[in-house]
């Protein structure tokens, strides 16, 4: 028994590695061959097809380009109340509105994206109702209900970013006699650069991904390209969500697998660059891990 | 001195945040209150419907019956049914990790953590996708039917929840057992010991965290249950039967449905998850509040 | 007389950073060998080679050669590769107190009943008994005999570093090695714990690394003084008072400056 069990803890992890492997390489096998021009653009010339001047029905150019889209309406959203809401925490808030912050943070982070996507559903009806009967799901409001899911992990790694500067910093720049917002916005912001880019990246990352909110709020298999903010559009992540219910030909499937890799990667990608600059943001600073913004 | 007051400073103008940063600040937590009272307001209706109540266990839509309660269930049986497996599974990950002394594999304990963080943000539709061709496939032929059942996703929820619950864990135990690493390797005790028989028995709000925070997110994830289970509306007495989450639930009624008491139960039942996850978060806050002032660890 | 510990010509990097430089150091089997100089002089990474405790903390290499008298002759800890007893046991015959006192985060009783559960695997009327015999050996029984069981956070800082002492002597250790024991204590608290390792200096040998010359000069039966990594100075008779020792500190820094 107690030679065995060092093997047995072994087991956990190995167990693990080899469910993620084999999930990994049935994606790979089954989609890999389909990585190619083809699979974003179909018969359509990429050239054309990324003008808009011709349509791609048998490609993922469209959901390509509405993700890509999506995630930058969402960030252009989320930007200023998460960097705002993240420099009030670090800097500015007494305990008790820290404490009010945090709790609200906590509980947006814990809210299923289903129930954000729920409440853009829920806004528009109301909208209908009462004075815009036009009013449909869409492009913004999916920005708008994403900008919401992401607003805590934006908040959470700006405060975190703030709380790892040297606090002799503060002091010195207080010390000269400049005013405090000079100071967090001109010198403490800067620093802490690529902390917050980390959590913008993590951000982006967790947007590219939801798939619950734009289901509820706009998100449709065939709108082509993203044609305004008030349409409907495609989404990657829909996509493949609608292809494993709906796929009607060998071709659609493969074409469905393709596009979980490429998700699949597009995220790895986001979360290793995330990671790095974290790391070296925190090592540069030999910051221990700031306390009190929660995540 | 008793009766002495502190002398307020006067109000410092030089030291007040910008405006925006007060109106983003006032802007993100509107938001959030907006979010709770709207789903709150819209679920009314529905909870005080005499005609639709959605408290019982038939969902019939054509029949008029409007009941959310099997689903409920469903979220609840299939959150606990992923815990039972990921949580144990979670523990020994971190034990592993934390207690491997063999240099041969100190690599490997290097690159596990960074995996375990790639594993955390693995899109669940991804997950779900490569499940469904993959686990269901498999479920069919060792159980018969669709396949699409509760054990499918229950093993597919598990391993969404399992790096969070790693990581949860990690950063509770992983600065402990190094502070009480000299002494304890000095008395000739092993890691895994002093991990397993000091540390372990002492920490209990950190296990705790761990299992609410993978419970909460087992009962929120929409797309796992919603392309695994089968999507049955009625409450599953069996590991292979098919059922339906709240979450899944709310993704088809939106889909298919349009106005009408149907709507409705869809607010209720985003109400009843909202109330969990916000069960869930002030559970969450009130044990890492506990931690911060009871430990001595 | 054979010594019990003999450090010949050891060499030690942590991280790639060479921190102690061909040291040649022993310690009789009766007394208290005490190891001064300043901080950073690699006191404390002399000590914690002794029983391979530096090599749980960071990357290590070393060259030379270290042997300890554990209870059958000299044998060898260093070179590690062939060491005839495992890491673990080593550690266990070698008793160490540390500077601030770490107590397991369990109950008094438990600090000492566990590492000799799971290390000895004794039954427990043994421990039990052991139990008593080291808490009275370090004068804790009478304070702790009726809260055996609440938990070792609620002692006073002397009392804990009793508790530690205790624990270290419950594994019978063929040798004690003392990190500043009573850096962290109060006057009276430190009287105490030297007063019991004068006694205990009877029947072990020890390795004390003090910053305190007073200290180190109302304990001391061997006194070693190191600088940057090296051993400067050995006094086996004739040792030096404490404003000698403290002269000879401050010496060495102006000497640096």
């Amino acid at each position: 028994m107690k030679r065995l069990l060092p093997w047995l803890i072994r087991l956990a992890p190995l167990l693990l590695v080899a469910v993620c492997a084999i999930l990994l390489v049935f994606l790979l096998q089954q989609g890999l061959g389909s990585l190619s021009p083809t699979l974003l653009f179909g018969n359509v010339p990429p050239l054309q097809a990324i003008l808009g001047k011709a349509p791609v029905w048998e490609g993922l150019w469209p959901a390509c380009a509405g993700t890509f889209c999506l995630v930058l309406l969402t960030q252009a959203l989320a930007l200023l109340p998460g960097l705002g809401c993240g420099i009030y925490l670090a800097e500015y808030a007494s305990p008790k509105k820290a404490a009010t912050i945090s709790l609200a943070m906590d509980i947006l982070a814990g809210t299923p994206s289903i129930v954000m996507g729920l409440f853009g559903f829920t806004l528009i009806v109301c909208l209908r109702q009462s004075f815009l009967p036009n009013a449909n799901t869409s492009l913004l409001l999916s920005a708008a209900c994403l900008s919401l899911l992401v607003l805590p992990v934006i908040v959470s790694s700006c405060c975190e970013a703030l709380r790892a500067l040297p606090r002799d910093l503060r002091i010195t720049a207080l010390a000269l006699g400049l005013k405090k917002r000079t100071v967090v916005t001109r010198i403490l912001l800067p620093q802490a650069s690529q902390g917050l880019a980390a959590g913008l990246i993590l951000a982006l990352a967790r947007s590219a991904e939801d798939t619950a909110v734009i289901m509820l709020t706009g998100a449709v298999a065939n709108a082509g390209l993203p044609a305004g903010l008030w349409d409907k559009f495609e989404a990657l992540p829909f996509a493949i969500y609608y292809t494993a219910g709906e796929y009607q030909n060998a071709q659609d499937l493969t074409r469905g697998f393709g596009a979980a890799l490429l998700l699949l990667l597009l995220s790895i990608l986001l979360v290793l660059i995330a990671h790095v600059l974290e790391r070296r943001y925190l090592r540069q600073r030999q910051g221990t891990h700031a306390a009190g913004c929660s995540r | 001195m008793p009766g002495s007051k502190l002398l307020t400073l006067p109000h410092d103008k030089d030291s007040e945040a910008d405006l925006w940063i007060k109106a983003a600040t006032v802007l993100a937590v509107l938001a959030v209150i907006a979010l709770c009272a709207m789903i709150v307001v819209a679920a009314l209706p529905a909870l005080f419907s005499q005609t639709h109540t959605p408290f019982e266990w038939v969902w019939q839509p054509y029949h008029g019956h409007f009941g959310i309660l099997p689903m409920c269930a469903s979220s609840l049986l299939l959150a606990l049914s992923a815990l039972i497996i990921a949580f144990p599974w979670a523990l020994g990950i971190v034990i592993w990790h934390l207690t491997e002394e063999e240099p041969a594999l100190s690599w490997a304990r290097k690159a596990f953590g960074l995996f375990i963080r790639l594993l955390t943000t693995v899109p669940t539709v991804v997950l779900s996708f490569a499940a469904v061709f993959l686990l269901t496939p498999l479920l069919r032929t060792a159980f018969g039917g669709t396949g699409m059942c509760l054990l499918g996703a229950t093993l597919m929820v598990s391993l969404l929840i399992l790096p969070t619950m790693v990581l949860v864990m990690e950063s509770g135990l992983a600065q402990p057992l190094e502070r009480l690493c000299p002494q304890g390797l000095a008395l000739g005790l092993s890691r895994y010991q002093l991990l397993c028989h000091c540390l372990l028995p002492q920490s209990r709000t950190t296990l705790l965290q761990a299992a609410v925070l993978g419970f909460g997110r087992a009962c929120g994830d929409t797309l796992l249950p919603l392309m695994l289970a089968g999507n049955a509306p009625r409450l599953p007495l069996h590991l292979t039967d098919s059922t339906r989450t709240l979450s899944a639930h709310m993704a088809l009624v939106t889909a298919n449905e349009v106005g009408g008491a149907a709507y409705n139960s869809l607010f209720a039942a985003g109400l009843f998850l909202l109330g969990t996850t916000l069960c869930v978060t002030l559970a969450l806050r009130r044990l890492a509040r506990a931690k911060s002032s009871g430990s001595t660890v | 007389m054979q010594p019990a510990v003999l450090v010949e010509n050891f060499s030690l990097s942590l991280n790639r950073v060479r921190i102690l430089h061909a040291v040649n150091f022993s310690a009789a089997q009766q007394g208290i060998s005490v190891l001064v100089g300043r901080s950073g002089s690699g006191k404390t990474t002399l000590l914690r080679s002794l029983n391979r405790l530096n090599e749980t903390i960071a990357q290590t290499e070393t060259q030379g050669r270290i042997r300890l008298d554990l209870g059958v002759g000299l044998e060898d800890i260093y070179p590690g590769e062939q060491t005839p007893r495992p890491v673990s046991e080593i550690r266990r015959l070698v008793g160490m107190v540390f500077q601030s006192p770490n107590v397991l985060p369990l109950s008094i009783a438990e600090n000492i009943a566990l590492p000799l559960r799971l290390v000895r695997k004794l039954p427990s009327r043994e421990i039990n008994e052991r139990l008593q015999t080291c808490l009275k050996q370090v004068g804790l029984w009478e304070e702790t005999e009726h809260r055996l069981e609440s938990s070792a956070e609620t002692l006073s800082g002397g009392q804990k570093q009793r508790l530690c002492l205790a624990r270290a002597l419950a594994l019978e250790p063929a040798l004690l090695l003392l990190d500043e024991p009573t850096a962290s204590l109060d006057v009276h608290a430190a009287a105490s714990i030297e007063e019991h390792l004068k006694e205990l200096a009877t029947h072990y040998p020890i390795v004390l690394v003090s910053h305190n010359p007073r200290q180190a000069c109302r304990l001391a039966t061997q006194l070693t003084v190191m600088e940057d990594g090296k051993i400067v100075e050995t006094f086996r008779e004739h040792l030096p008072n404490a404003s000698e020792i403290t002269e000879m500190l401050s010496e060495r820094m102006t000497e640096l400056v």
